[in-house]
């Protein structure tokens, strides 16, 4: 114990503790202070400060350093309700330094309850994580922030503890939250209702709890009926009993009889006099403090660092002036006045490089101004073919294009001159997602996009809890990953070659930048540094069935294929290692539905869901879109009742930023990108698979054929591209006034589908 | 020093540039088919070229085609569509004239009008355009390798009438062959 003084002791030593809690004085001269010291005893273990907790009456910090400086122990109450870390740490270091023995955490009575409902609420943290946070920096001289410090501030922990909070098990698992972040004792609420208590105390005696923490029964002096029945009315506290408010009213004296009301629930066994007694239950035995659990108390606020990345070939601009006309006066307007990017000076001037006249057709970015400069009228813009011959149907030159400059820029896309184009057309496009809501980031303060959470949960979701008649909890702890970007980076949807080690390499780099997760074949992960592992999802083959016993450390998740031998594989990963999320991967079909349903009754929850290339489904001669496959998926989990347990990851056909808000409102809680993450390194969905031939006709080269040395520039246009997206899924969501990515997950009334407007709108006329 | 050769032709170590239409010599293209094909046409030259693909033979000005003799090319060719099938309607009948243009300056600085050579296929435009309406039309890859090969043969003919680039080791760069292609500036 790093802690000594008088209620330390106390604790320590199992004795008998009796402490007082007091407010600030309220009067802004120092008499009142005195006044107050005046009536606390010195013999108290401990003074707790209270931290204006309904009204405003002053400084905890400065009445507790007042007290303390007149000899009394005192225990400053700290609300995370009014200030943020940065205030909460700062007077946590100020109170150890004023000689303020002890800290209660507590999260405070909202704002609106009462104290000041037209008050902003900090809420930065909890209270248990304010117990955390404090009990790292005691222990381990670690702030806030994780920051090493030159000394640890020496303070005794406590939180609180609500007896009559409903059910027992939430109230249990509180009470374990706030031990295991640290807290050395409990101070319960004000007892009037010895019965309740009584059960509450079984409750924790049972649980084991009582060994672990010393708990501090508080009682309360009443003054009047009026207070009697408003705590009566108020939520957090417990059950004031008609006795004793007909007890107060009824006394010629109410705060004497007040008095008296304590020291009968103080004179009761379990309850000790004065106003927070220890309550104890018999248990003296010494024990060490609990440990603090492992792990970041607080995350960082989720941001996505992009840099500039140039490409390591030319990008294929759209427009260039690719015809020539003669007749020209040499006038130097186009070349010298009118050209904002430069493009003339590297495809005409000075150079003797053979592709020369092409580097126009590189770097233009169509703005016109040449062709408007032109003062004969001689120049006009075409759509580059080289442009036209990228990609295909679904992979459009446009979507191409648009990656790549996210890729290099990591920043959200300026289309220029408004959307021209068609409104709806197969696919993801037939889906328009409600913009109504406008959040501007700027006015809109907290509501802003700075607060909206991208970050969605990939493993199994029990619906509820079970317990053993002992109170045991049955349902094993819940290990949610919890991905800061609905977007996981998957393995290219053909064979790379060589090339394939890098790119998995350059994906779990990326990942781990991300706070997401990469998928990468078992056979490759060899090669991936140990501390990136956390980020990685092994991809087993169940025909090598040796992976799966011998997965490196620090794996969360594993994907295997629906095919032969899967379950076995999963047995063998689970009993390897019962920590990791198991997840199937399947292509996307069909009877997808069924499988999932098949897996989920076997034990798996997580699912990875894989279209083509072009978001379709693999197999039928029709094949669905993902935006009607998935929906159907997504209906059949909820019309079987297990959607909410089930992890469902959409991969194959996700092209742009959209794509993840839709496929997300379709029903997938997670989507996978793959092909977009090759046209983030360059590539133009060639179709050469790898091989670049047609890439290379035009003196490209294939982009995604990359070594060892490329790792870190392929991981950097990815994370830049995600970062892109990241900033597009935020405008999406705030656009629609959703502050969680959670929250989008089916959410289908969040758009307008042409499908069924059309129907809407002329279903009549085609009803035969 | 490949270039001090004794005898007086070029083909012995040929410097070529070819300056390709990519729409030369393919076959018609509905617009929306995939994959879009943008191969060259497959020359299978005898000897190392510089080939740089165009979207059209109307983006090369006279001003490359200097260039390319300057950096010491023994011939440069412009190899693009057949007048009337040019999917700029003009870009290869202007680059025909430039390179007129450009043998004419060639001959007045002695360099000879015979390294700059204009060479035809057949071009695609209207047979993209009748794909694109649906219209069928005879598949311009008809004989194709045939005329691709001709293509190659007058080149590989012109170059052995031409005596190498002086300029390879012209007095400016006193004695010292620069990288062909190197930038300057």
């Amino acid at each position: 114990m790093t802690v000594s003084n008088k209620l330390a002791e106390a604790l320590q030593a199992g004795r008998k503790v009796v402490t007082a809690e007091c407010r600030a004085s309220g009067a802004s001269n120092g008499e009142a202070a005195d006044k107050l010291a005046g009536a606390l005893p010195a013999s108290l273990d401990a003074v707790v400060v209270a931290d204006n907790p309904d009204e405003v009456r002053g400084c905890a910090l400065a009445t507790a350093a007042i007290l303390a400086g007149r000899g009394l122990n005192v225990v400053m109450t700290m609300t995370t309700r009014d200030r943020n870390r940065v205030a909460l740490e700062g007077d946590v270091i100020g109170a150890a330094s004023l000689g303020v023995g002890g800290v209660l955490c507590v999260s405070g009575d909202h704002q609106s309850l009462g104290i000041c409902p037209a008050a902003a609420s900090a809420y930065d943290m909890d209270s248990i994580q304010l117990t955390q946070a404090i009990r790292r920096m005691v222990d381990r001289a670690e702030g806030f922030d994780g920051r090493r410090m030159n000394s640890a501030p020496k303070l005794l922990l406590g939180a609180t503890a609500q007896p009559y909070l409903q059910p027992t098990e939430l109230n249990m698992l509180r009470l374990r939250k706030k031990i295991a972040s640290g807290a050395q004792f409990l101070l319960t609420q004000a007892v009037f209702d010895v019965a309740g208590f009584q059960q509450w105390l079984s409750a924790v005696t049972a649980a084991g709890l009582d060994k672990q923490v010393k708990i501090l029964a508080s009682v309360l002096p009443l003054t009047s009926a009026d207070q009697a029945r408003r705590m009566q009315a108020h939520g957090t506290y417990g059950p004031v009993s008609e006795e004793v408010v007909s007890r107060i009213a009824g006394a010629p004296d109410a705060r004497a009889e007040g008095a008296a009301i304590c020291a009968d629930m103080a004179g009761h066994p379990h309850l000790v006099r004065r106003m927070r007694g220890s309550c104890g239950a018999g248990h003296s035995a010494g024990r060490t403090w609990p440990g603090v659990v492992a792990g970041g108390c607080m995350p960082e606020k989720y941001h996505i660092k992009t840099a500039p990345m140039p490409p390591r070939f030319h990008r294929i601009g759209k427009f260039a002036t690719v015809d020539w006309r003669e007749d020209c006066s040499r006038c130097t307007n186009c070349v010298k006045l009118r050209c904002t990017y430069n493009v003339y000076d590297s495809s005409m001037a000075h150079d003797r490089n053979p592709q020369a006249p092409r580097r126009g057709l590189f770097e233009c970015k169509g703005c016109m101004s040449c062709v408007q400069g032109c003062t004969k009228g001689l120049l006009s813009l075409s759509v580059n073919p080289e442009y036209l011959a990228m990609g295909d149907e679904y992979w459009r030159p446009e979507i191409i294009t648009t990656t790549w400059d996210q890729a290099e820029t990591g920043r959200i896309p300026v289309s220029g001159a408004g959307y021209r184009g068609r409104f709806s057309s197969p696919g993801f496009d037939s889906i328009w997602t409600d913009m109504s809501e406008i959040v501007r980031p700027t006015r809109d303060g907290i509501h802003g996009r700075e607060y909206i959470s991208t970050a969605v949960d990939i493993g199994p979701k029990p619906m509820r809890l079970e317990f053993s008649p002992d109170g045991e909890m049955l349902t094993p702890e819940a290990s949610l990953i919890v991905a800061q970007l609905p977007v996981m980076l998957d393995v290219p949807q053909w064979s790379m070659g060589p090339s394939s080690q890098p790119l998995s390499a350059a994906r779990a780099a990326a990942a781990v930048a991300l706070e997401t997760l990469a998928v990468v074949p078992a056979g490759e992960l060899a090669k991936i540094p140990p501390e990136q592992m956390y980020a990685v999802v092994p991809l087993l083959d169940s025909a090598a069935p040796g992976a799966a016993g011998n997965l490196p450390a620090g794996v969360r998740m594993v994907e295997v294929a629906d095919e032969d031998g899967a379950a076995e594989t999963l047995k063998a990963v689970a009993a390897a290692r019962p920590d990791v999320t198991l997840c199937v991967r399947m292509a996307l079909a069909d009877h997808s539905a069924e499988r999932v349903l098949t897996w989920s009754q076997a034990g798996v929850k997580v699912f990875h869901v894989c279209a083509d290339l072009h978001g379709c489904e693999v197999g039928p001669a029709r094949p669905r879109h993902i935006k009607d496959a998935v929906r159907s998926l997504h209906v059949r989990l909820v019309e079987a009742g297990v959607r909410d347990e089930i992890t469902v990851i959409v991969g194959g056909g996700i092209a742009l930023a959209e794509h993840v808000a839709k496929a997300i409102i379709c029903g997938a809680d997670v989507v996978s990108a793959d092909t977009a993450l090759l046209v983030a390194l360059g590539c133009g969905v060639c179709g050469g698979g790898g091989h670049g031939q047609a890439d290379a006709s035009w003196g490209r080269g294939c982009p995604v054929v990359i070594d060892e040395s490329a790792t870190a520039y392929a991981a950097g246009r990815m994370v830049n591209l995600m970062g892109a997206w990241h900033s597009q899924l935020i405008e999406v969501l705030g656009a629609m006034g959703i502050r969680e990515m959670r929250r989008l997950r089916g959410e289908t009334g969040r758009a307008i589908f042409r499908e069924d407007m059309e129907r809407e709108a002329f279903g009549d006329l085609i009803r035969k | 020093m490949a270039s001090g050769n004794e005898d007086n032709t070029a083909a012995a170590d040929p410097k070529v540039t070819v300056f390709v239409c990519a729409n030369c010599a393919r076959g018609a293209v509905v617009a929306s088919a995939t994959p879009r094909p943008t191969e060259a046409p497959k020359f299978d030259w005898p000897f190392t070229i510089e080939q740089v693909m165009v979207p059209c033979t109307g983006i090369v000005q006279p001003e490359h085609l200097l260039k390319a003799v300057e950096a010491g090319a023994d011939l440069v060719c412009v190899i693009g569509c057949d007048p009337d099938n040019c999917h700029r309607f003009e870009g290869c009948r202007r680059a025909a004239r430039r390179v007129e243009y450009v043998g004419q300056l060639l001959e007045d600085l002695g360099l000879e009008a015979g390294r700059v050579m204009w060479l035809s296929l057949p071009g695609s435009a209207s047979q993209d355009l009748a794909a694109g309406a649906g219209i069928g039309q005879a598949d311009p890859c008809e004989g194709l390798g045939e005329k691709v090969r001709l293509v190659r043969d007058q080149v590989v003919e012109r170059l052995s009438s031409l005596v190498p680039n002086p300029l390879r080791q012209g007095p400016g760069l006193a004695g010292k062959r620069i990288d062909c292609y190197q930038e300057v500036d």
